[in-house]
């Protein structure tokens, strides 16, 4: 009885404390308040002129330790990294309009303090930008980041619901030593000035943006030690322009991306190559939209957004070849038609010359459309806020829109114990190409200042190909290192800025746990297909994602399936708590409908903040990649049983599956708004399952160990 | 006027967004009348066609000498077994397309012995001279004559008309029953330019196929 009557008071309790909760749960937590106050602190600094030192210190420690069966005996297996890394923001305010920011990286490695010599600082942005002519006018002069349409330009994102903080931390950190974010902004060095009129009678807004920058085409020039401008850079040209009335909008974009044939012709020199390759690519398109919401305030709106390319690509060729000119003059001869005895005439003379000209020749082109339109609704009703919508997409084959394309995730850079050998010759091929992974390659970066020496310096000798094999070395390769005991700045980061020229993404092997359907985002080629997408939460308590897609590839007959869902709790939200305290849980699949290739992804991550400085965080991502009736071989060659002096290639191994899985957990101390002190741990292992020679099934397991430890200042 | 300057800004896209090209004419492909036809242009004016001939044997002969293998002495021993085969001769006029008849040439050869007696200018040899070939027995410079007329590069006898012919006055058809009206009379249909060589333009001139009279085409 009396346990009853507690059990009343109980629930009673429980009840009151879920109200009184509930309405404070709007309250934001002190450390939202912190950051607020200082994100208001810094904008009042923004506008006040003259110099200003911001940045950001790291002191950090990261250990991997490496278990595999075919390891080497010789071989490292722990991978050590202790350094401090100091971001210095610089930024100077010559106007209240205007403002110059240089970015310098300093890096001390203590790992290999030994190697003592100069450490550079290096400059990772420059860049001059402003507001100016009342506001109506924003520019950015260097280092930018822009984008003007899905279809012109554009980054694809890599996209994880509800992918675990822990997780997401490193992935941005990852990003930022490559000087980018998870905008869909491309990095870009160049000049943008991006013009808005403001409300012009019915009109709510004109806008013009005109953006022009210099690309890199290849990624290494002739020489470190030169002047790095050469014929391999490349082009960008972008402008569009729009109006917005009435909720709606409409606009024109052209981009253009071009080599420069002139500056190439002039730096050839008396032997040019025998053919330079250039690559053309224009794209023009023209987007329109509409939003209810821009007309009419309603908790529930709708609208559509859509955009149609036209784009126009060129492959070229040019050399230098021999021309033959043709003159036609006329000379004194005597006529003898009228009299035997002559009279002064003129005839025509043909003389040639020939001299050597270049000629630029088509050697592909292609024309290609897309479009994409997109409706969405989007509610906010009873607590419940909800984002639905719906993209239909239609590229053809032969579209392509470069700057549009190029994904900054790319794949197979081995980024934990690198220095590690393996000792199987049959598994040669297989560890080149799994030895990272997937989830490696998304979360680690490692960023090292090495001695520069004759392994990381490249040389050139007197002819003008880069030398491999050291035996033909520049001449030149010891008086440049003699003087140099140099540190340089090194990353191992999956992520780049660089854009893919057309061919050179056709012999690029995309990873397929990362957008299947859709690896250069909505400009992909030669794709038709359906995309929907639901955001939705509750109060912010819940939140819920769904993906669905289904895309179909025309030219070949294949389609890509992919669904996700993605859960979040916030149960410092439900119950008004001062610390985090979340849990989230998402689920992806992607198919591929000939080869049966499919690749799941689970996630589950919670964020437990307690004693309101302190907090836990852990992850877990789990990745299944199984390449179905396409599985990936590798051989070699190797002496035939019949003829001791022939060579037979012999498959050695075939991958099947492979299996990422990532847990990692960590404590964290934040000293301050954006000023954290931190631990974490975990396992990263990589399970490929082949086949052998003899078609027997084996495992082969990457294992690594990790220990992170770092202290993050912002200042 | 204030949202014209709002516009400005359009500019420079549209700037980029366009793009023009330049054709270059083709020299040759120039005016020549309507009714122009090579062949009939060719045979009126017979020295446009020979003039290529000439070029050629020059060329050859030029060669020939810069190489040091052949002499003076030797050049004139060459010149003067061509000039005496009276054979060869006779067939190279009627080749050059200057013999319609026997009396064409006797009438040549007399012109010829003529002035040579009066103002000692020898025309026969000027006449034949440019078409010896060096070290070749006249047989084979009758040859290397059929050959090279056989190789005429009629696109620079239509290029003769409309860079010299039609100044010149030349005719370049034969006559229809209409045009014989007015004969060409040397000048007074020409205007002389600052060069002091006349010119017929913009009159053009037929030939009558049997008097060889040129007329004004009307």
């Amino acid at each position: 009885m009396k346990l009853k009557k507690n059990m009343h008071t109980m629930v009673f309790k429980i009840v009151l404390l879920f109200f009184a909760v509930t309405a404070f749960a709007t309250t934001d937590s002190l450390v939202q308040k912190q950051e607020v106050m200082i994100q208001k602190l810094d904008s009042i600094d923004n506008s006040v002129m003259g110099l200003r030192l911001g940045g950001t210190a790291t002191a950090g420690f990261v250990s991997s330790k490496l278990t595999s069966d075919p390891l080497s005996p010789n071989s490292p297996t722990r991978d050590n990294q202790a350094y401090t890394h100091l971001k210095l923001r610089l930024d100077a305010r010559p106007s209240k309009e205007t403002n110059a920011r240089v970015e310098l990286t300093l890096h001390k490695d203590w790992h290999q303090a030994q190697e003592e010599g100069i450490n550079p600082v290096i400059g990772r942005w420059f860049s001059y930008d402003g507001k100016i002519l009342n506001k109506k006018v924003d520019f950015n002069l260097g280092y930018m980041r822009v984008s003007h349409t899905p279809l012109t330009l554009f980054t694809p994102q890599t996209e994880i619901l509800q992918e675990p903080t822990i997780f997401k931390e490193h992935r941005v950190d990852a990003l930022a030593d490559r000087n980018l974010d998870t905008t869909n902004n491309r990095l870009l060095q160049g000049l943008n000035v991006h013009y808005n009129s403001g409300k012009l009678g019915v009109l709510d807004n004109i806008y013009a943006q005109a953006t022009g920058a210099r690309l890199r085409a290849t990624a290494k020039k002739y020489d470190q030690v030169f002047f790095d401008f050469d014929w391999s850079d490349r082009y960008f040209a972008g402008g569009r322009t729009g109006l917005e009335a009435y909720g709606a909008h409409l606009g024109l974009n052209y981009v253009n991306t071009f080599d420069r044939i002139r500056s190439t012709r002039a730096v050839a020199g008396p032997n040019p190559l025998a053919a330079y390759f250039y690559d053309f690519n224009k794209v023009f398109t023209v987007d329109a939209g509409f939003d209810s919401k821009n007309l009419v305030s309603l908790p529930i709106s709708f609208g559509v957004d859509g955009e149609f390319a036209m784009s126009n690509w060129r492959y070229r060729a040019d050399s230098l070849t021999q021309k033959t000119k043709t003159h036609y003059s006329l000379i004194e001869g005597i006529s003898r038609i009228n009299s035997y005895e002559g009279e002064s005439s003129f005839y025509v003379q043909k003389t040639e010359s020939t001299s050597k000209d270049w000629k630029l020749k088509t050697l592909l082109k292609e024309d290609g459309n897309a479009f994409y339109v997109t409706p969405f609704v989007k509610a906010d009703l009873f607590g419940f806020n909800l984002d639905l919508k719906a993209t239909y997409l239609q590229n053809d084959s032969n579209f392509w829109a470069e700057m549009a394309s190029t994904p900054l995730y790319q794949r197979n850079i081995s980024i934990l114990n690198a220095d590690a050998f393996y000792d199987n010759q049959l598994l040669d091929g297989v560890i080149a190409s799994f030895r990272s992974g997937n989830l490696e390659n998304l979360y680690f970066s490692i960023y090292n200042s090495n001695v520069l020496n004759r392994q990381n310096l490249m040389t050139i000798n007197a002819s003008t190909t880069l030398e491999s094999d050291g035996t033909s070395d520049s001449r030149f390769v010891l008086s440049r290192l003699y003087n140099n005991y140099k540190l340089g700045h090194f990353y191992k980061n999956a992520y780049n800025a660089n854009t893919w020229k057309r061919l050179e993404f056709l012999v690029d092997d995309l990873d397929p746990s990362v957008n299947m359907a859709l690896p250069l985002g909505l400009a992909t080629p030669d794709r038709q297909g359906v995309l929907v997408s639901l955001d939705a939460d509750y109060k912010k308590w819940f939140e819920l994602n769904a993906r669905f897609s289904k895309i179909e590839r025309q030219s070949i007959d294949i389609d890509y399936t992919t669904i996700a869902v993605g859960l979040k709790a916030n149960v410092d939200e439900i119950f008004a708590l001062h610390n985090d305290l979340n849990i989230a849980f998402s689920a992806e699949e992607a198919k591929e409908s000939k080869s049966e290739l499919k690749t799941t992804r689970l996630n589950a991550g919670v964020d437990i903040g307690f004693l309101s400085k302190w907090s836990v965080l852990a992850g877990l991502q789990i990745l299944n990649k199984d390449f179905g009736k396409d599985p990936v071989s590798f051989g070699g060659l190797y002496p035939s049983p019949d003829d001791p002096n022939a060579e037979v290639f012999v498959t050695t191994a075939t991958v099947q599956k492979t299996q990422e899985l990532f847990a990692l957990g960590g404590l964290k101390y934040k000293i301050a708004p954006n000023s954290s002190l931190s631990l974490q741990g975990g396992v990263l292992n990589n399970s490929i399952t082949y086949l052998d020679m003899i078609g027997k099934k084996n495992d082969l397991d990457i294992d690594k160990f990790i220990i992170m430890a770092g202290l993050k200042v912002n200042f | 006027m204030k949202k014209i300057k709002y516009l400005v800004w359009l500019i420079p896209v549209s700037i980029m967004m366009a793009c023009s090209s330049m054709a270059v004419d083709n020299a040759i492909e120039t005016a020549l009348p309507s009714d122009f036809n090579v062949t009939d242009y060719a045979l009126i004016n017979p020295d446009v066609v020979s003039f290529q001939v000439e070029t050629k044997i020059k060329e050859s002969n030029q060669k020939l000498k810069d190489k040091g293998a052949y002499s003076a002495a030797d050049s004139i021993a060459d010149l003067s077994a061509f000039l005496t085969d009276t054979s060869v001769i006779k067939e190279l006029f009627d080749l050059l397309g200057y013999k319609t008849n026997d009396e064409a040439w006797d009438l040549f050869i007399s012109q010829a012995d003529s002035i040579k007696d009066t103002i000692k200018v020898d025309i026969y040899k000027d006449f034949f001279t440019p078409y010896n070939s060096l070290n070749k027995k006249p047989n084979d410079d009758l040859n290397i004559v059929k050959e090279e007329l056989k190789n005429v590069d009629y696109s620079l006898v239509s290029l003769h008309y409309s860079m010299f012919g039609e100044l010149n006055g030349r005719a370049y058809r034969y006559c229809t029953k209409d045009d014989k009206k007015t004969v060409k009379q040397n000048l007074n249909q020409a205007k002389v330019n600052a060069k002091d060589i006349p010119d017929f333009r913009p009159n053009r001139y037929c030939q009558d196929k049997n008097s060889k009279i040129n007329y004004l085409i009307k």
